[in-house]
């Protein structure tokens, strides 16, 4: 930490602390926080990868009654901050959850004071949802129209050419989205500090409300969540790589490269032979 | 037909990066740190009252533009809260503000933030002092200077009808607390779990209304905040929310200030001293119904 | 006894009328040939009768039963899903695309069907695939991706995909018009000797040559109607209609 002191810009105005940076990046509140993190995010993506599937597939066959529904609440989940949501999963839903209800005899609204925990994770996964219901289906609409029907020539019904001809395709061409939508939700989900879930921003606030260095915890937070987002980004390049067999796979600092993002002339060497 | 289509698509991303540029730079002028929330001139001098006021403020870098700027986290009633009525920062700390302002003869302007950023941009020179009902205490008293103003404790407010039975700060031991994150009332609840059998799980959230909805939603069976702003919490939910009649630990709220602002600290305290020997500070209490916390007792 | 009966059939895309009351009947083992000018409405006439589209007007019967409705008292009701698509497996089609699932091999394509749509055990239906794509040609190439084979050899696959559910008719979308011309002769061998072995073909093409040795009539289709209706000889050597003249001298 030492050598970072150097890298004080003689024009800063402030001097900045990167012993307190290094003093807190390994400490228990703070793994614990990123660890919440990162398992809040992995599941939520999950949920919403799931009720994306279940709610695309519907809308585009436009079957009656459940695809409308299912477009309201794309609607609504789409349309609305997820910071607001969060507060009504969290505060709102016990608030106004009626005592009883008559005609459902196991209610019980106590079920409905759902945890930071259990808010959050809901909260994300069903936001999420919502965005992965529209990638699905534009997944679905861009496999060509001859592929249903093929499979409907030979007999299939729709919800089987669904599932053995035109989702498996749209799985493939939905990657590179969804691997977007999980580096978005690894941050998004600092959002549940509000509703007092102990994830990694939430652990970087009670660190700096009470020793007051505000810009140094927000760099050990940020270096958590750049850690997160970049390993992912890696993952991702090597998944849509293994549905891409034929195209070359390329050395180290290609795959780098192209995790990143990076454009062609700022690595050198590996020796692209195309 | 493709040329004109692309002029199109040119011109309407030039009008859109004008107008972006237009709205920031507009904004600039009056944004100066603060969130549109602030008084533009809260107090003029009162009737009688020489206009440069009695103390000497010349040798006061802080005040030589005329104006004490204030930080504070204007969501705290009754300390400080925007009026409905009004749209302006009204609350004990306004007041007293106000009336130190009169007596030095400045202009008192209010500038609302988030609680945590307060002694960040205090110590960057975002406005002149803090008043937010800030407590004092010893991390605090390492970075910033304070002036104490108002005695306050803590206090307990749950459902009517106290369910759980809640008398003191034992017994809030086993239960769900909510609280405002940041604040010595999460202190004070984290030691109170190293003396608890079945620990506190304690509920933090960015404000302390946000607090309060948890315990009307039954997230949580308590809720601790200041004993005033409890206890306002509490009138405006009558039938909903109780106030526990006890007042935890009461330490003093200061006015924060930079280490370096010695002269200003100098005129404020004899404002100050002015204040509550000519009644004015009384005469605030009673507005609010706080003179339980007269610094003086 | 007639496998297929067009009865009166119309069809409207938007507000253009594409088939304006077309009618004939192909009986079983027939072949017949369609030709005409883009736009005609073979097409769409081939979707309707494998129920891919519904038509406006007019019935369709496969092998005595009528495709897409059950009659009720004299009243039409549409068919669910699940009974339409039982239906829809009796008639098999080629296109002119080929369609094959991409991410299924040759064996896969075509066993698929028949294990999901009619509960064959999968070695049955694996085995039962092999058989017809080797009777394709393609014996060596059960295990290719479609990616992996030329446009002639993706056809044949396609064939034999349409094959394993053993429909009793087949139709034959212009199954050459997209490849290359030294590829068309494999899949037509195909189609020639699936026409000898008396399976019901219905088949829309450009390939005159075809037509000639392989069709039992031949029928001209223009602006959705049907211009004339022969034997191939007498369709080519004396052709009754202006258009069909005039269509004939245009490819001939």
């Amino acid at each position: 930490m030492m050598l970072l002191d150097l890298l004080q810009l003689p024009i800063l105005a402030r001097e900045f602390d990167w012993g307190t940076v290094g003093e807190y990046l390994f400490r228990d509140s703070i793994r614990e926080g990123a660890w919440r993190t990162l398992q809040l995010s992995v599941l939520a993506q999950i949920g919403g990868i799931i009720l994306g599937v279940v709610t695309a597939v519907p809308r585009n066959l436009k079957i009656p009654v459940i695809g409308q529904l299912f477009g309201l609440y794309v609607w609504f989940f789409r349309g609305t901050p997820l910071l607001l949501q969060l507060f009504i999963w969290y505060f709102a839903l016990p608030l106004y959850a009626p005592d009883e209800i008559a005609w459902l005899p196991f209610y019980d609204p106590d079920l409905l004071r759902l945890s930071s925990f259990q808010a959050a994770l809901i909260g994300l996964a069903v936001n999420e949802g919502a965005y992965m219901s529209e990638i699905m289906r534009a997944g679905i609409e861009s496999i060509e129209t001859g592929q249903m029907d093929a499979a409907k020539s030979l007999g299939m019904t729709r919800l089987q050419a669904m599932r053995h001809v035109i989702l498996p395709q749209a799985a493939r061409v939905v990657v590179p989205p969804t691997g977007n939508e999980f580096n978005a939700m690894l941050k998004n989900s600092s959002l549940a500090y509000v509703i007092s879930y102990q994830e990694l921003l939430f652990r970087s606030r009670a660190i700096y409300v009470n020793n007051f260095k505000v810009m140094e915890l927000l760099v050990v937070a940020s270096l958590w969540y750049l850690f997160f987002t970049t390993v992912w980004s890696f993952i991702q390049a090597e998944i849509e790589q293994s549905l891409r067999p034929e195209q070359e796979r390329g050395g180290v600092w290609q795959r780098v490269r192209r995790a990143l993002a990076l454009p062609e002339r700022w690595t050198a060497g590996g020796g692209e032979s195309r | 037909m493709y040329e004109t289509v692309r002029k199109f698509w040119l011109l309407g991303l030039v009008a859109l990066i004008v107008a972006a540029f237009a709205v920031a730079c507009g904004d600039d002028d009056d944004e100066d740190g603060d969130d549109g929330d602030e008084t533009p001139a809260a107090t003029e001098p009162a009737d009688g009252t020489p206009a440069g006021g009695e103390i000497e403020i010349s040798g006061v870098p802080e005040l030589e533009d005329g104006t004490l700027t204030v930080g504070s986290d204007i969501a705290y009633p009754p300390i400080e809260f925007i009026d409905e009525a009004t749209g302006d920062p009204a609350g004990l700390d306004i007041d007293i503000a106000n009336a130190l302002g009169e007596v030095l003869g400045v202009e008192v302007e209010f500038q609302n933030t988030v609680f945590d950023g307060l002694i960040q941009e205090l110590l960057g020179e975002r406005f002149d002092i803090i008043m937010s009902a800030m407590s004092v205490n010893p991390e605090r008293d390492e970075q910033v200077d304070f002036i104490e103003y108002f005695n306050a404790g803590t206090g307990i407010i749950v459902e009517a009808g106290n369910p759980e039975g809640i008398q003191s700060a034992e017994d809030l031991c086993g239960l769900n607390v909510a609280a405002q994150q940041g604040t010595i009332q999460v202190d004070f609840l984290e030691s109170l779990n190293e003396t608890c059998d079945e620990p506190v799980n304690i509920l933090q959230f960015q404000t302390d209304p946000e607090a309060v909805q948890a315990l009307l939603a039954g997230q949580a069976d308590a809720e601790l905040a200041d004993y005033p702003v409890a206890a306002y919490s509490a009138s405006q939910n009558e039938g909903d929310i109780e106030l526990v009649p006890t007042n935890i630990d009461p330490g003093p709220y200061g006015i924060a200030l930079r280490p370096d602002s010695d002269e200003l600290e100098d005129v404020l305290q004899q404002a100050f001293d002015q204040i509550v020997e000519d009644g004015t500070y009384d005469e605030i209490l009673e507005k609010w119904n706080l003179t339980a916390g007269s610094i003086e007792s | 006894m007639n496998m297929v009966r067009v009865e009166d059939v119309h069809k409207r895309f938007a507000h253009v009328e594409v088939l304006k009351g077309v009618s004939f009947d192909v009986e079983q083992g027939e072949t017949i040939v369609i030709l005409g000018p883009s736009g005609s409405g073979k097409s769409t006439l081939l979707r309707l009768i494998a129920h891919l589209d519904e038509l406006d007007a007019g019935r369709i019967y496969v092998d005595g039963q009528l495709v897409g409705y059950r009659e009720v008292n004299g009243r039409l009701k549409a068919l669910g899903d699940r009974e339409a698509s039982r239906a829809r497996a009796h008639v098999g089609m080629v296109f002119q695309r080929f369609n094959l699932f991409p991410h299924m091999t040759a064996l896969g394509n075509v066993a698929i069907a028949p294990m999901k749509v009619r509960g064959v055990p999968k070695a049955q239906a694996l085995a039962a695939a092999t058989e017809l794509l080797k009777q394709v040609g393609l014996g060596e190439k059960l295990h290719a991706f479609p990616a992996q084979l030329s446009g002639g050899q993706q056809q044949r696959v396609a064939i034999a995909r349409a094959l394993a559910m053993q429909p009793k008719v087949m139709l034959f979308d212009e199954a050459t018009s997209a490849l290359d011309p030294e590829l068309v002769g494999e899949v037509l061998e195909v189609m020639k000797a699936l026409a000898r072995g008396g399976m019901t073909m219905i088949v829309v093409t450009h390939e005159m040559g075809f037509a000639r040795e392989a069709a039992d009539r031949v029928m001209l289709m223009d602006e959705g109607v049907i211009v004339e209706e022969n034997k191939p000889a007498e369709f080519f050597d004396h052709p009754r209609h202006e258009r069909t003249r005039s269509f004939l001298s245009k490819i001939l």
